[in-house]
C-alpha cells in the first residue's frame, strides 16, 4: 500500500469511526436491547481512539509532505437530473479543519470519559452516549466538510443531539422547555444556511466550496461570486453563524441551554457546538474579505456580543450561567478577528478557548470551594473584581443598566415582541381569514374564533 | 396605625405569614450543610397523620409507592408475616371478625396488601373491562386449582341455584344472563373458557348490582384549589411559572455571597426598595409585567411598606381571613427553596458574609404577590389597565365554575370487590349470598384500607422486619458471648475514641477485631469541644460544634515558633498565589484578560486531559505543589488565662474550662476510671472534588465540619496537667502513664491523620507505633468494605486496591459518589461497648458509648446524652428517609446538572428553584426505615427522661423514631409502642457467625443480615454446633 493510499485510508477512517460508533450504539438501542454500562463506554472510546489516530496521520502526512488540500470524495448521493440538482458528499483536510477535527476528537474523547463516570448508574446513560456520538458524527462531518451540503449535514446533526441534550432530563418541565427554545433558534440559523446553500447552487451549479472559493487551499482562497451574491450570500451565512454561536440577537438561548448534565454543557456550550458558527465563518472567509460591508457585519455582530456577553455575564450570579457568558465573549471576539481578517489568530483562538472552557464547566461544581481556597490563601473577602466602572455611576443609572443584564438584554422579550409575536398575529388572522372564507364557501356561520390569544409566552 | 387595626386583619396576616414561614425548608447555605429532618414543621404530629399532610402541602409523595414495597417484598427485605403481625396490632380484636364466609377482615387485608386493587377513574375503569380482558381471563394470580374450583362453583350456581325468573335477580345479572345466552347459547354446552368469561362477567354484575342497593359514598371533602391551579386548569399555562421565571434571577442577584462580579446595586436598602428601583422604569419586560411597572410608578403600590402591600393584593383579589392565610402558604410555597433561602440568611446572620435585611421574606411576599396577579391576569388575557377591575371577578366566577367533587361511583366501588373476588375464590353463588348488611360492611373495609393505609402498613411491616432482626441479632450474640467470654482481665492496651458515626462502626469493628488488645469508645464527634477555629491556611472562624451550640470559645492554629520566619514567606507565597488565582478566576470572564488567557488556553490542555485521565496522581502532585506554601509545625493556641476576657483574642480556654470539658467526655463515655496508657482522640470528616455538597458528608456533630481539631484539642486539654490536678481535686484521676493524641480519620479517603506526635514521650513509642500500626490496617480493611458497596468497584479488591479505589474517587472530578455518607442508616446503640463488639452491623449503626452502672438512678448522664444523640440521629435518618422516599419533591433530585447559585445553593439547571434536601447520588442505595434507637438502660428511666424532655417526647411518642431498651444482665428487651414499653419476645433462634468480617461481607453488594464475627464467636457458635452433634449422637 502507498503512503497515499494509508492517507487517504487514514481519511476514510476519521470520517467513519464515528458512524461506526452510531451504528453500534443505535441499533440495539432502536432493536430494544439495552447494552451495559461498559460495552458503551469501550466502544465510544474505541471510536474516537481510532478516529484521533487516523487523524493524527492526516496531520502527519500534511506536514510531512507540505501537502495542505487533501480532498475525500464520497461522490453524488442524490442526483435530480431534471432539476440539476445534486447532494455532493466531499471531505477537505486542510489548515483548517485538520485542527479542529483533532480539538472535537480530544474533547469528545475527553468529556466521553469523564461522562462515563459522572452518569454512573445515571437511567439516561445509553441515551446521553447515542447522542453523544451524534454530535460526534456531526462535528466531524462539520469539519471536514468539502461543499456546503455536507457541512449542513454535520450542522443539523449537531443542531439536533444539542437540543435533545439540553432537554436530557425530559420529566421536568424546564429542560424541556429550553431544549424547546434552543431547537427554535437553531431551525432559524438551519433556514438561513439553507436558503445560502440553495442560493448557492443556483450562482455556481454547485455546493463545492472548491466553486466557490477556488481550489487552492484555506485560507488563500479568492471569492469566485459576484458582488451582490457575495454579499447576500455572506450575510445569510452570518444569520446562520449567529444562531448556532448565540451572537447577538440570539444570545438568549445560551444560558437556557445549561440544563443538560454538566459534561455536556461543558462540550456543547463551552467548546465544541458554540464555535461552529465560528467555524462555519472561517471556512468561507474570503466571502467576507470580498466584501467590505460583510466584513463590518461580521466584525459588528461579534463585537456587540462580546460587549453584551460581558456586560451581562458580570452580573450572573450562577456558575454556569457565567461560564455561558463568558464561552459568548470570547465567541464574540473570535467572531470579530474572523470579520477583521485574522484567521490564523481566530483559529489559535477557538483551539485555545475551547479546552480552557471546557475544563472550566467541568469544575463548575467545584467553584464554593475554589472561592474558599482563593480566600484563605488571601486571608479575607475577596472583594468585588478590581474597580469596576459602575460604582462610579449614579444608582438610578446603575440600576438601568444592572436590571437589562439581570434580564440578559431582554434579548428574548425583544424576540417575543418584535418578531413572535407579528409572526404568530400573521398566521391567526390568515387562519381566521381562510376559516371565514371557507365557511361563507359553505354557507355555514363563522366559527369561533381559536381561545388562545394573549398567551404567548406560556404558549411555546 | 390604630390598635384595633393591629390586633384585626393585620394580626391575623402576621400569624398567616409565620406559619407559612414555618413550612418552608429550614436549609441553610450549602457550605454549612446541616441534616435535620424535612419534616420537621410537623414534629407535633403522628407521623403518619404529619405524613399526610405534609404531602399534601408539598406535593410530594409521603411513602414509597406500593409497587416499591412489593418489589422490597421480594427480594426479602420483609414478608407477609411481617405484614400479617402488623395488622392484629392495628386491629386487635378486630383481626378475627369474619365477613360472611368471605373471610376475616385479617384476610381481606392481607389480600389487598399482596394484591392492591388499583382504583381508577370511572372512564379509565370502563376502558380496563371493555379492553383489557379483564372481564374474560382471570388476573394472574389465580393459581390452576383455584381456577377450576371457580368454574365449577359458577357452573353449579348458575344451573342449579340461579332462579330462571328474571324476578329477585338485579338488573345487571338478568341483563348479563340474557347476554352470555345470545353470545355462546344454553350455559349447558358451555366451555371451560366461557364459564371463565361468565364467572367474571357474572361477579362484575352481580357487585355492581349490590352496590348500587348501598347508600351513596361520602362526598370527598372540598378541596382547596390554589390561585396558580384555578387559572392553570383554566388555560393551560401556570401564572406561577411566569412569575418564576422572572423572580430567579433577581433573587439569585439578591441572595449572591459575593459570586457575580457585578453585585446587586443598592442591595442593603432592602428587597422591595431594589426591585422598585430596578423594575419601576424597566427596559425591555415582557409583556405581562408592562401592568407592574405602572403599579410601582404609580399605583397603590409605589409607595407602600411590604406589610400594606400584601394587604392591598390580598385585598384586590378579595381574599381573606383563611382564604387569604392559604393564600400567602401558597404563594411562598411556590419558590420555596428561595423563600426558605431568604429567611435563613435573614435570621442567621452569621453563616454568610452578606446577610440580608431583615423582613427580606415579608418584601419577598410582597413582591411575588404583585407579579403574581399580573401572571394570572396575562394568562387570562385580561389587559394590564384592567388587572385592579377585572381579576377578581374572573377568579371567582373561575371558582364557581369548577365542576363539584363528585363521590365515587357504583362502578368504582364494586370494582374494589370485584377484583379481590378471583384472588380470594369468591365465586358468584358466594357473593350472591351475602347479606345486604354484611356486603355494605365489604365495601366499607375495602373502602378504608386505601392505598394510603396499605403503604403504612408495608413501611411499618418492613420497619418491623429489621427491627426483629437486629434485636435477634443483638440477643443471639449475647448468648455467644456467655457461651465464650472474653477475658475481661486484661486492660486495654490503647484505646481509640471516634464520633458515634455510621460510617466509623465498621472502622471500630476492623481494629478490634485485628487486635484485642484495642478498646473503642464511640462520642458525639466534637468531644464536647464547642469552638470557633480558625486553622493557620484558613482566613475565617468557623464553628466546630453541633449547630444548637454557640460557642463562646475562639480556638486559632499558629506555626510552630521555630518556624515562624519560614512560615511567614509561606503566608506571603500562599497570598500571592491566591490573588493570582482569584485574578485569573474573574479575568477569564472578561473581554481583555480572557484573550490572553485564551490565546494561552490551549495550556489547559494538559490540566485537563491529567485531571480526567490520571485524577490520583494529579492530585498526588497537586499536593505535593501544596506542601510548599504550608507552615511545616504548628500549634494550637489553646489556653486562656483564668481572668481573659472570653472573645477571639487572645481566644482559647481557662484551665477550668478546659477540665470540664474532659470532665464532661470521660463521664458520658463512662471511661473515668479504665483508662488505657495511649488514648487516640479521632475527630472526623470527609474530601472529594467537584461535590458542592461536601459538607453533607462532614462530622454532623461539628456542624458539617471537620472534627480533626476538635480531637486535637482534647488530646491537649487531657495531656495538660495542670487540667489533671484540677480533674483530680474532683475525683477524677488520669493515671500519670495515660497519653492522649488527638487525629482525624477522612472517611472519604480513609486516611488517618495524627496529630502533635513529637510530643509524644519516648515510653509510649512503642505502643503508639503498635496502634498506627494496626489503624493502618483497619482503614485498609474498612475501604475494602466499602468498596463492596460501590458498583463501580470491583468486588474482589484486596484491602490495598481498596484503599487505592477510595483514594480515587476522592480525587475525581467526575466522581459523584465519593463516597456514600450516611446512607443504610437505621440504627443507634447507647451503652457499653462490651455488647455490641463484635457484631456486624454492616455500617448501619450509630454507636454512642454509655455505662448505666456509673450512672445515678433518674439517669442523668443518659439525659445529656439523648438530648444530643436522639435529635442528631433523627435528624439524619429522617433526612435521608425523605430524601430518598421523594428525591425530586424531598431531596435536590440528581446531582448530574446541579449549577451552584451565588455560593448558597443549588439549582437543577439553567434557572430553578433553589433545591434542599440531598441528591440522589447520596441516598441511593438507602433503606428507608425510622431510625431504631437501641438504650442500655431501664424503661422507666427512659419514660422519665422523655417526660422531662418533651422535645425528645416529640419524637419518640409521635413515631417519628422507633426506641428500644436492652437490660445486656437478664437480656431482657423491651420495645416501645403504643402502650409505652412492651417486652419483646425473642425467637431465639442460632445467631448467624462468620470467623472475620472479610468472611462474612465478601463477594456481596446488598444490604447483609448483622452477625457475630471474629474468633471468639465462631468458636462459641462451634462449641455449640459440636454440643448439638453429641446430643444428636446419644
Amino acid at each position: 500500500m502507498s503512503v497515499a493510499d494509508a492517507v487517504q485510508l487514514a481519511g476514510v477512517v476519521t470520517v467513519i469511526a464515528p458512524s461506526a460508533l452510531l451504528l453500534a450504539l443505535g441499533l440495539p438501542a432502536l432493536l430494544g436491547i439495552r447494552s451495559s454500562e461498559e460495552t458503551i463506554s469501550r466502544l465510544t472510546q474505541a471510536s474516537v481512539l481510532i478516529g484521533l489516530v487516523a487523524a493524527l496521520v492526516c496531520l502527519v502526512h500534511m506536514l510531512a509532505t507540505g501537502n495542505r488540500h487533501v480532498p475525500l470524495e464520497v461522490g453524488d448521493w442524490v442526483v435530480l437530473h431534471e432539476t440539476d440538482f445534486h447532494f455532493h458528499l466531499k471531505f477537505i483536510y486542510d489548515r483548517l479543519s485538520v485542527p479542529f477535527l483533532l480539538l472535537s476528537y480530544v474533547l469528545v474523547g475527553t468529556i466521553g470519559a469523564f461522562a462515563n463516570r459522572y452518569l454512573h448508574r445515571d437511567p439516561g446513560y445509553g441515551r446521553f452516549f447515542l447522542l453523544f456520538a451524534v454530535f460526534l458524527q456531526g462535528m466531524v462531518w462539520a469539519s471536514l466538510a468539502g461543499t456546503i451540503e455536507t457541512l449542513f449535514v454535520g450542522w443539523e446533526f449537531v443542531g439536533l443531539s444539542s437540543a435533545l441534550l439540553v432537554a436530557y432530563f425530559e420529566d421536568r418541565p424546564n429542560p424541556v422547555r429550553n431544549g424547546q427554545r434552543v431547537w427554535s433558534v437553531y431551525r432559524l440559523a438551519d433556514a438561513a444556511f439553507l436558503v445560502a446553500a440553495v442560493a448557492l447552487h443556483h450562482a455556481v451549479g454547485h455546493g463545492d466550496f472548491d466553486a466557490m472559493l477556488g481550489s487552492t487551499s484555506w485560507p488563500e482562497g479568492r471569492s469566485l461570486l459576484e458582488g451582490s451574491e457575495n454579499l447576500w450570500i455572506g450575510l445569510l451565512l452570518l444569520v446562520a453563524a449567529a444562531g448556532k454561536s448565540a451572537l447577538v440577537p440570539f444570545s438568549g438561548w445560551l444560558p437556557r441551554a445549561m440544563e443538560g448534565p454538566t459534561p455536556s454543557s461543558a462540550v456543547f456550550y463551552g467548546a465544541l457546538s458554540v464555535h461552529l458558527g465560528c467555524f462555519l465563518l472561517l471556512r468561507v472567509s474570503p466571502l467576507i474579505e470580498a466584501s467590505p460591508t460583510l466584513a463590518a457585519a461580521v466584525v459588528g455582530a461579534g463585537l456587540a456580543t462580546a460587549l453584551f456577553a460581558t456586560a451581562v455575564g458580570s452580573a450572573q450570579t450562577d456558575i454556569k450561567g457565567a461560564l455561558a457568558f463568558a464561552s459568548l465573549t470570547q465567541v464574540g471576539l473570535i467572531t470579530a478577528e474572523i470579520g477583521f481578517g485574522l484567521r490564523y489568530v481566530a483559529l489559535v483562538h477557538m483551539l485555545g478557548h475551547a479546552t480552557q472552557r471546557t475544563l472550566q464547566l467541568l469544575r463548575a461544581p467545584s467553584i464554593l470551594h475554589d472561592f474558599q481556597a482563593m480566600e484563605n490563601a488571601v486571608g479575607g473577602a475577596l472583594g468585588p473584581g478590581p474597580g469596576r466602572w459602575t460604582s462610579r455611576l449614579p444608582l438610578g443609572v446603575q440600576a438601568r443598566l444592572y436590571q437589562l443584564a439581570l434580564d440578559r438584554g431582554a434579548m428574548d422579550n425583544g424576540i417575543e415582541a418584535w418578531v413572535v409575536r407579528p409572526f404568530l398575529a400573521l398566521f391567526r388572522g390568515a387562519v381566521a381569514l381562510e376559516a371565514r372564507v371557507t365557511a361563507r364557501l359553505r354557507g355555514a356561520p363563522a366559527p369561533p374564533p381559536d381561545g388562545d390569544a394573549g398567551q404567548g409566552e406560556g404558549g411555546r | 396605625m390604630s390598635v384595633s387595626r393591629a390586633e384585626g386583619p393585620l394580626g391575623s396576616l402576621e400569624q398567616a405569614i409565620e406559619h407559612a414561614v414555618h413550612l418552608l425548608p429550614t436549609q441553610g447555605p450549602i457550605s454549612v450543610f446541616v441534616h435535620h429532618n424535612t419534616l420537621h414543621a410537623f414534629e407535633e404530629r403522628p407521623f403518619e397523620r404529619a405524613l399526610r399532610e405534609a404531602g399534601r402541602i408539598y406535593d410530594c409523595r409521603p411513602l414509597l409507592e406500593e409497587h416499591r414495597y412489593q418489589r422490597l417484598m421480594v427480594e426479602g427485605r420483609f414478608g407477609v408475616d411481617d405484614l400479617r403481625q402488623v395488622l392484629l396490632e392495628d386491629l386487635g380484636e378486630g383481626a378475627r371478625h369474619p365477613i360472611d364466609g368471605l373471610g376475616t377482615r385479617l384476610d381481606i387485608r392481607l389480600a389487598l396488601l399482596q394484591h392492591p386493587n388499583p382504583t381508577a377513574a370511572s372512564t379509565e375503569l370502563r376502558w380496563v373491562l371493555a379492553e383489557s380482558g379483564a372481564l374474560q381471563r382471570f388476573p394472574d394470580g389465580v393459581a390452576p386449582e383455584q381456577r377450576q374450583r371457580l368454574l365449577s362453583l359458577t357452573r353449579d350456581w348458575v344451573l342449579r341455584d340461579l332462579p330462571a325468573s328474571e324476578v329477585g335477580l338485579g338488573p345487571r345479572l338478568a341483563e348479563k344472563r340474557r347476554d352470555l345466552g345470545t353470545r355462546f347459547g344454553g350455559p349447558e354446552t358451555w366451555s371451560d373458557t366461557t364459564w371463565e368469561t361468565a364467572c367474571l362477567e357474572f361477579t362484575w354484575a352481580l357487585c355492581c348490582d349490590r352496590t348500587e342497593a348501598l347508600p351513596q359514598a361520602d362526598l370527598p371533602g372540598g378541596e382547596h384549589v390554589s390561585l396558580d391551579r384555578l387559572v392553570a386548569e383554566h388555560t393551560r399555562h401556570r401564572p406561577g411559572q411566569l412569575v418564576d421565571d422572572f423572580l430567579v434571577p433577581f433573587l439569585s442577584a439578591f441572595c449572591d455571597q459575593g459570586f457575580a462580579a457585578w453585585p446587586l446595586p443598592g442591595r442593603d436598602r432592602g428587597l422591595l426598595a431594589c426591585f422598585r428601583a430596578l423594575y419601576a422604569r424597566g427596559v425591555g419586560l415582557p409583556a405581562w409585567l408592562r401592568g407592574l411597572r405602572r403599579e410601582l410608578v404609580q399605583g397603590p403600590a409605589a409607595g407602600l411598606s411590604a406589610m400594606d402591600s400584601i394587604r392591598a393584593s390580598l385585598e384586590l383579589l378579595g381574599l381573606e381571613g383563611h382564604d387569604a392565610a392559604r393564600h400567602v402558604q401558597d404563594t411562598l410555597l411556590e419558590l420555596r427553596g428561595f423563600a426558605g433561602m431568604v429567611h435563613q440568611l435573614e435570621t442567621n446572620a452569621d453563616w454568610v458574609p452578606h446577610p440580608l435585611p431583615p423582613g427580606s421574606l415579608r418584601e419577598y411576599l410582597a413582591v411575588r404577590l404583585m407579579a403574581q396577579r399580573h401572571a394570572a391576569a396575562h394568562c387570562l388575557g385580561i389587559g394590564p389597565k384592567e388587572v385592579g377591575a377585572q381579576l377578581r371577578g374572573r377568579l371567582e366566577a373561575l371558582r364557581t365554575a369548577r365542576p363539584a367533587p363528585r363521590p365515587a361511583t357504583v362502578e368504582q366501588r364494586a370494582s374494589l370487590v370485584f377484583q379481590m373476588a378471583p384472588l380470594q375464590g369468591w365465586d358468584p353463588g358466594r357473593l350472591a349470598r351475602v347479606t345486604g348488611e354484611q356486603w355494605s360492611e365489604l365495601v366499607a373495609e375495602l373502602e378504608d384500607f386505601d392505598p394510603w393505609a396499605r403503604r403504612h402498613v408495608h413501611q411499618r411491616a418492613y420497619e418491623r422486619r429489621f427491627r426483629d432482626a437486629t434485636l435477634e441479632a443483638l440477643l443471639g450474640h449475647r448468648t455467644l458471648r456467655r457461651r465464650a467470654p472474653r477475658p475481661t482481665a486484661s486492660p486495654a492496651a490503647y484505646q481509640v475514641f471516634l464520633c458515634i458515626d455510621d460510617r466509623e462502626e465498621s472502622l471500630r469493628r476492623h481494629l478490634e477485631e485485628l487486635d484485642s488488645t484495642c478498646e473503642t469508645v464511640g462520642v458525639a464527634g466534637f468531644f464536647g469541644v464547642a469552638m470557633y477555629y480558625r486553622g493557620v491556611t484558613e482566613a475565617y472562624y468557623r464553628p466546630l460544634c453541633p449547630v444548637n451550640v454557640t460557642p463562646d470559645h475562639y480556638v486559632v492554629e499558629e506555626p510552630s515558633y521555630s518556624v515562624l520566619a519560614t512560615s511567614a514567606s509561606r503566608a506571603r507565597w500562599r497570598e500571592q498565589i491566591g490573588r493570582l488565582a482569584h485574578r485569573t478566576h474573574r479575568g477569564s470572564r472578561t473581554v481583555l484578560g480572557g484573550l490572553v488567557t485564551a490565546v494561552l488556553g490551549s495550556l489547559a490542555t494538559a490540566p485537563l486531559l491529567l485531571r480526567v485521565f490520571l485524577p490520583r496522581h494529579t492530585s498526588r502532585l497537586v499536593q505535593t505543589l501544596g506542601i510548599i506554601v504550608r507552615p511545616p509545625l504548628t500549634r494550637l493556641r489553646l489556653r486562656r488565662a483564668a481572668g481573659a476576657p472570653v472573645g477571639p483574642e487572645p481566644g482559647g480556654f481557662t484551665v477550668e474550662e478546659m477540665a470540664g470539658i474532659v470532665e464532661a467526655i470521660l463521664t458520658l463515655t463512662g471511661k473515668r476510671e479504665d483508662l488505657a496508657p495511649l488514648v487516640l482522640i479521632l475527630g472526623h470528616g470527609s474530601s472529594s472534588l467537584n461535590n458542592p455538597h461536601r459538607a453533607a458528608y462532614d462530622c454532623g456533630a461539628c456542624g458539617g465540619g471537620r472534627g480533626g481539631p476538635n480531637g486535637r484539642a482534647f488530646a491537649e486539654m487531657a495531656n495538660d496537667p495542670e487540667v489533671r490536678a484540677v480533674l483530680a481535686a474532683r475525683g477524677l484521676v488520669i493515671p500519670e502513664g495515660t497519653r492522649f493524641v488527638g487525629g482525624y480519620h477522612n472517611t472519604g479517603d480513609d486516611s488517618i491523620e495524627l496529630y502533635d506526635l513529637d510530643e509524644v514521650p519516648a515510653s509510649h513509642r512503642a505502643v503508639l507505633d503498635h496502634a498506627r500500626g494496626k489503624l493502618e490496617v483497619a482503614r485498609r480493611r474498612n475501604a475494602q468494605e466499602r468498596c463492596r458497596r460501590f458498583v463501580s468497584a470491583p468486588l474482589d479488591l484486596d484491602p490495598d486496591a481498596a484503599l487505592a479505589h477510595v483514594e480515587g474517587r476522592t480525587e475525581d472530578l467526575s466522581q459523584t459518589r465519593p463516597e456514600l455518607g450516611h446512607a443504610t442508616n437505621a440504627l443507634c446503640f447507647v451503652g457499653r461497648r462490651e455488647w455490641s463488639r463484635g457484631l456486624f452491623l454492616d455500617r448501619r449503626a450509630f454507636l454512642t458509648s454509655y455505662d448505666p452502672g456509673q450512672d445515678d438512678g433518674r439517669g442523668s448522664v443518659l439525659e445529656r446524652l439523648v438530648q444530643a444523640v436522639i435529635p442528631v440521629c433523627a435528624g439524619i435518618n429522617l433526612e435521608y428517609f425523605f430524601s430518598y422516599v421523594d428525591p425530586e419533591g424531598y431531596g435536590c433530585g440528581t446531582k448530574l446538572p446541579h449549577n451552584l447559585m451565588g455560593l448558597v445553593g443549588v439549582m437543577s439547571g439553567a434557572a430553578s428553584d433553589l433545591r434542599t434536601g440531598l441528591p440522589w447520588q447520596m441516598v441511593e442505595i438507602h433503606e428507608p426505615l425510622r431510625i431504631l434507637f437501641v438504650i442500655e438502660s431501664r424503661p422507666e428511666v427512659v419514660e422519665g427522661i422523655l417526660d422531662r424532655n418533651p422535645a425528645l417526647s416529640l419524637l419518640v411518642r409521635n413515631g417519628w423514631v422507633q426506641l428500644a431498651t436492652f437490660d445486656d444482665g437478664t437480656g431482657e428487651v423491651r420495645v416501645f409502642g403504643r402502650e409505652g414499653f412492651a417486652p419483646h419476645a425473642p425467637r431465639g433462634a442460632e445467631p448467624a457467625v462468620a470467623p472475620s468480617s472479610w468472611a462474612w461481607y465478601r463477594g456481596q453488594r446488598g444490604h447483609l443480615e448483622f452477625a457475630s464475627v471474629g474468633a471468639d464467636a465462631h468458636a462459641a457458635a462451634g462449641m455449640a454446633a459440636a454440643g448439638a452433634a453429641v446430643e444428636v449422637q446419644r
